[in-house]
């Protein structure tokens, strides 16, 4: 056996993170969208900028019939639509393709999966890429323990204390079950073939760049770090506001609704954030423990609470951009009594020294106003003593996070109007990304594929993290099914969402920051 | 990148260098403008040759840095005795063209005998609270009355190989400035080659490749030389590519002889003997330096070829192993925003210990036919 030599090249050539390592990808699933959209587009995007293994090759598992030149074909149009980075150079996507295989075969289809281990076979002889696997997961979540086992049963997984010159790993998309029962069976389920180390939960928000500043800004900036506490904080809000509706996506909607599909991952990812520990380091399980710990620290929401503390809403026809919108019973495969939320409003309290009394209204939502997800820190007030009159409100310090659109971060202070009274005026000292780094981040995609063929899982969601947010979450969501609600929809599309909303932070004298 | 918005008036006091920006900023306004600065660069030229190289690289930077420039342009003959000073305001472009994004440029153009006014000049045009970067066209000593003003300031040198004279006397000054000066430095030669070294990085990560590596018999490495502006040296390029593997690989040297074909370097190693081969290929299509083509043979019968594409940013590297050839792999030279990894190594690289024992490896070649 050839002893493992040091890479002498390494050196000085600034990669803090693994290179990702010769590797096949196999994509569950792979005629979806997510396949199409984000991908493929983002191994393109790495392979153009030399961040992709050198030896390595995708097949696209999935049961429609066709041929890997129509898959191919098929897959150029969608990269010449949605990669970042335009026109495509063909000479590198002839090169490209010639990696991506298509394997027709049904999920449950013993024979499928042994012919895509011959298939695999002959990749590793043909682009050496040393046996190791990564299977993507991009289909129905009820599929997902199916092809788990038949994976493991045909020895397409390695056992990782067995199998030391080679890797398997399995990357699961969101939602990581329906509820926390379904969670933990599924984990269950998964842990009889794979150890965790090899399961990647992705969370696609944690790849992007201003999510991953979060850590950075909070951890490098002592000035905000210091204040970051209920001494000196009144409230969080965090939106995740969408203006298009659910689109073709009746049918999953009518099964997953706003709280399973943002709310649950999403949303708890930006509290965690926000709201952790500085972790003893940056390895993946010194910051995945301080998010658990921030989830856990979350009250339990009880019936009481429930009824004041998590609103729902539903779009109902509207305009948005002054196009008219129809509303969400209206739109395809949804039926037409549907009780589906596409709002979620909590309110929610992390019990721990840092934070006590100090409220986070979450909210997310279809068919809003605009498109943003921002985070927003508000500031206790100045005593009013000094500058508060009738002519005069101090206004309160605001540290807002751009997540998407126009990313960057601005914060609000309170000047005085040149002259010769006081009349004092809030502004805004801005910082975008795009004005001071002009280039077009990775996707997070990009980031977080490649991060996987590495074995990096920072940015992937750890199991106890998942299974925290669903404890904290599955009782809102069987209050729901148990009491359907008689007012929906409830708030016209292009608004900001239900009333019920805007009178959960009224009652506490605040109010939803304008987007 | 263009600068639309040059001021007319040349020679302007310098007394009114902030005037005459604020003049800009409100003559613009109206418009929907980003001005944005994320360092203060200062960069120094002399001669005609270095201060276009340098205009050019300018161009490039505001792209995707923008930043305050202050671009000295200095007249080497001794006896021209001149100060002057214009500003313009120059403008990159976001990706999706949805905003203007400026920065400003202070032009100095100096005499031999103004330079040491020159030098106090600069220090109250340096904006606060930003980082202070230095451009040194050639290499910078602290004979020169600007670079001992500016260099305590500055927290990154940035200098240009190109065009020394002597590769072994100023490899070994270079050492001791770097000692004396900033804490961090780059040379913009050794930037230029970061692609390069990730390609190597990449392409030797494995047992398989780097063991034959070690082995290794002769290395030849193609590079351009363009008539169109004749340097002292331009085969450093290629000779730091050779020499970063050479120091990486541990091999010693032994000697360096001018050959028909251009020049050849002498390593020892454990197994041997390697052979560099430089040779250089007339091209006026690409710059200087420019290195196209690298194809290593060991005594195993590994060959190990990197081909640059003549029309496009990328490299396809041609692996044969005894028993069989592999499928050629094509990695990219640029990434897709031009010259992205080239200013981000420029401007944020931590310091490369590999650079410095790279140096320490040339400093022991006395390069035939120079003057000493």
């Amino acid at each position: 056996m050839i002893k493992e030599l040091e890479n002498p090249f390494v050196e000085g050539i600034g990669q803090l993170r693994k290179l990702a390592e010769p590797c096949v990808l196999v994509i569950f699933g792979a005629t979806g969208d997510l396949t199409s959209r984000k991908l493929i587009p983002a191994l393109y995007n790495l392979a153009r900028d030399g961040q992709l293994p050198s030896h390595f090759a995708c097949v696209a598992f999935a049961r429609r019939d066709k041929s890997s030149e129509e898959f191919r074909q098929e897959m150029f149009d969608a990269v010449s639509r949605f990669s970042r980075i335009k026109p495509i150079d063909q000479q590198l996507w002839r090169t490209f393709s010639e990696q991506i295989f298509y394997h027709r075969s049904d999920f449950h289809e013993d024979e499928g999966y042994e012919k895509l281990k011959t298939l695999l076979s002959s990749l590793d002889g043909r682009f050496n890429t040393k046996g190791n696997r990564m299977y993507y997961l991009s289909t129905q979540p009820s599929f997902f323990p199916l092809v788990v086992e038949k994976l493991q049963e045909h020895k397409l997984i390695y056992n990782m204390n067995q199998e030391q010159s080679k890797w398997s790993r399995v990357v699961i998309e969101k939602p990581f079950g329906h509820d926390l029962a379904s969670a933990q069976e599924l984990q269950k389920h998964l842990m009889r073939f794979l150890d965790e180390k090899q399961i990647y939960r992705i969370d696609h928000y944690l790849g992007k760049e201003t999510v991953q500043n979060l850590l950075v800004f909070r951890f490098s900036n002592p000035i905000f770090e210091s204040i970051w506490n209920s001494h000196y904080i009144d409230n969080v809000q965090i939106a995740v506001s969408e203006e298009q509706g659910i689109g073709t996506r009746g049918k999953f909607w009518e099964e997953a609704g706003m709280l399973r599909d943002i709310v649950q991952n999403h949303m708890m990812q930006l509290v965690s954030l926000v709201a952790m520990e500085p972790p003893i380091s940056l390895n993946a399980n010194a910051i995945h423990d301080e998010k658990v710990k921030v989830v856990e620290s979350i009250r339990p929401l009880n019936c009481e609470m429930l009824d004041k503390y998590a609103i729902r809403g539903q779009y109902g026809p509207g305009y948005v951009d002054g196009v008219e919108a129809k509303g969400y019973r209206q739109e395809d495969n949804v039926d037409p009594q549907s009780n589906v939320e596409t709002y979620v409003a909590l309110q929610l309290f992390v019990d721990n020294w840092r934070w006590a009394g100090v409220p986070f209204y979450l909210r997310a939502g279809k068919r809003l106003s605009k498109r943003a997800t921002e985070i927003a820190i508000t500031f206790k007030e100045a005593p009013g003593f000094l500058f508060n009159s009738q002519d005069n409100k101090i206004a309160a310090n605001t540290l807002v996070i751009r997540i998407q659109p126009d990313e960057g971060i601005a914060l609000k202070i309170n000047c005085k109007v040149p002259g010769l009274t006081q009349p004092l005026q809030p502004v805004k000292m801005d910082f975008r990304y795009g004005a001071f780094f002009g280039s077009t981040p990775p996707e997070a995609y990009e980031r977080l594929l490649c991060d996987c063929m590495g074995g990096d899982n920072t940015l992937f969601a750890r199991a106890d993290e998942v299974l925290a947010s669903w404890r904290l979450l599955t009782p809102v969501l069987e209050k729901w099914a148990a009491e359907p609600t008689s007012d929906f929809p409830n708030y016209a599309s292009g608004t900001w969402g239900p009333k019920a909303a805007d009178d959960l932070l009224e009652s506490a004298g605040r109010q939803w920051r304008l987007i | 990148m263009e600068a639309d918005l040059t001021s007319q008036v040349p020679d302007i006091q310098i007394a009114d260098i902030e005037e005459e920006f604020n003049a800009f900023w409100n003559d613009l306004k109206e418009r929907e403008l980003i001005r944005a600065c994320l360092f203060n660069l200062v960069i120094y030229a002399e001669g005609k040759e270095a201060n276009e190289e340098l205009q050019e690289f300018t161009k490039h930077l505001v792209d995707i840095f923008p930043c305050r420039i202050i671009f000295i342009n200095a007249d080497q003959a001794e006896e021209s005795n001149y100060l002057r000073v214009t500003t313009d305001i120059v403008h990159s472009q976001n990706e999706d063209k949805s905003a203007l994004i400026y920065c400003e440029r202070i032009n100095i153009a100096v005499g031999h005998k103004q330079k040491q006014r020159a030098a106090f000049l600069l220090l109250s045009h340096l904006l606060p609270d930003l980082p202070i970067h230095l451009l040194w066209g050639g290499l910078p000593t602290f004979e020169s009355p600007i670079f001992k003003v500016l260099s305590p300031l500055a927290e990154r040198l940035i200098f240009h190989s190109q065009g020394c004279d002597n590769l072994q006397a100023s490899s070994k000054k270079l050492s001791v400035t770097i000692r004396n000066s900033v804490p961090s430095f780059v040379d913009l030669n050794w930037a230029r080659l970061v692609k390069w070294r990730k390609i190597f990085s990449s392409v030797f990560s494995s047992t398989e490749h780097l063991e034959p590596l070690c082995s290794v018999l002769n290395i030849e490495i193609d590079y351009c030389i363009s008539d169109k502006s004749p340097e002292h040296h331009p085969e450093i390029l290629p000779l730091y590519l050779v020499l970063w593997i050479a120091s990486r690989m541990r091999w010693s040297f032994e000697s360096v002889e001018r050959v028909p074909t251009g020049y050849s370097l002498f390593f020892g190693h454990q197994d041997g003997q390697v052979q560099c081969a430089f040779r250089p290929i007339r091209d006026t299509n690409y710059s200087s330096g420019t290195i196209m083509g690298l194809n290593m043979v060991t005594c195993t019968s590994h060959s190990f070829q990197f081909i640059p594409s003549p029309s496009s940013p990328k490299v396809t590297v041609h692996i044969s192993l005894p028993t069989r050839c592999e499928l050629p792999i094509i990695m990219p030279l640029s990434e897709s925003k031009q010259g992205l990894t080239f200013f981000k190594e420029i401007f944020y690289s931590h310091h490369d210990r590999s650079f410095d024992k790279m140096l320490q490896l040339l400093s022991q070649i006395a390069w035939p036919g120079e003057k000493t």
